[in-house]
């Protein structure tokens, strides 16, 4: 009976010990940071140039320097959903022109089909940097693709001089 | 003997969900702070990020500690989703302003973010936008750094949220 009674109490605690292993990897993630949420980050500092001519249309912004992702499949102009859900979407730029008072937009796309989470500012002269940011929140499904396109009413160029590009999964 | 038994489990329950509930509060984490007294911050080169002067406040915080205007991470490991948005002027016209990110003291090369700022009687509105991976002891503060040697910049308005998103 004793010797039952040892064996019991060492059994819990062995479950007690894996259990709460398995918990803790699960919690924190593992040792390469890789997260338990569908994320993506694309970036560029290099000056990221997207031509707008004709004017009024929208171009697609590429050359992006794919960042920290997970379940998420990145190219340097394009997210790509793996995982079904909602979507928290943030991007921010600074930018300058090729021209003088040219209205910039910079506009979110989920399969070519404008999302409109859209930012805008006037560049009173070319060389003004100016500065911007969109947010909002996609109801995305496995397999679309989400980028982000620009246009202007004049000029003939938008050289981002600093861009991110951010999505993740809330639900 | 049934009840020692009984009584012996129920202990090694209760202290593995002691273990979990533990594990659950250090994850996760919420920061809001802001600059309540702004302050000019010297940029004494061109092109070298300089610390942003200016006192801030905390308003939330779980798991992140906030001293001398910079917050480190306390909870065990997450994505921490950091959102700035800030106003600024400057003493010298035609100023390009950078501001950046440092984790651990090392630029977030996907946090910079620069606006130009015409006239010394103008104010330059930016937004950054980062996601960084952190786990606990990880630091995270806020630099500046201008074109124009010798400028004073002064955040006359910065607030900053942090979420550990996992």
């Amino acid at each position: 009976m004793k010797k039952l009674l040892i064996l019991l109490l060492f059994i819990p605690f062995g479950i007690q010990a894996q259990v709460t292993q398995v918990i803790a990897d699960e919690l924190v993630g593992k040792e390469d940071l890789k997260f338990n949420t569908p994320y993506g980050l694309l970036y560029d500092n290099s000056g990221l140039v997207v031509s707008i001519t004709p004017n009024d249309v929208y171009y697609t912004a590429t050359g992006f320097t794919v960042g920290i992702s997970n379940e998420i499949t990145c190219t340097d102009s394009t997210f790509t959903i793996v995982k079904s859900g909602t979507y928290l979407c943030l991007s921010s730029q600074s930018f300058i022109g090729s021209n003088n008072s040219m209205v910039c937009h910079l506009s979110v796309f989920v399969d070519d089909v404008e999302a409109v989470i859209e930012a805008e500012r006037k560049l009173g002269t070319a060389s003004d940097v100016g500065a911007t940011s969109n947010s909002g929140i996609l109801t995305l499904t496995a397999g679309q693709v989400v980028k982000l396109k620009a246009k202007s009413n004049t000029g003939s160029t938008v050289t981002y001089n600093h861009i991110t590009f951010t999505l993740f999964k809330i639900n | 003997m049934k009840t020692l038994i009984t009584s012996i489990l129920l202990l090694l329950s209760c202290s593995l969900f002691a273990q979990i509930t533990v594990n659950i509060d250090n994850q996760g984490g919420v920061l809001y702070a802001y600059i309540n007294t702004p302050a000019a911050t010297t940029t004494t080169d061109a092109g070298t990020y300089y610390y942003l002067q200016g006192t801030f406040t905390n308003e939330t915080t779980k798991n992140w500690a906030l001293v001398s205007d910079t917050v480190t991470y306390q909870g065990l490991r997450g994505l921490a989703l950091i959102a700035i948005t800030g106003s600024l002027s400057t003493n010298t016209a035609n100023t390009e302003v950078t501001l950046a990110l440092k984790k651990n003291g090392i630029v977030e090369p996907n946090s910079l973010m620069t606006v130009e700022i015409d006239k010394t009687t103008d104010i330059g509105a930016l937004a950054v936008i980062d996601l960084i991976a952190m786990k606990s002891g990880d630091n995270i503060s806020i630099w500046i750094s201008s074109d124009k040697a010798g400028a004073l910049i002064t955040a006359q308005t910065l607030t900053t949220s942090a979420i550990i998103l996992r």
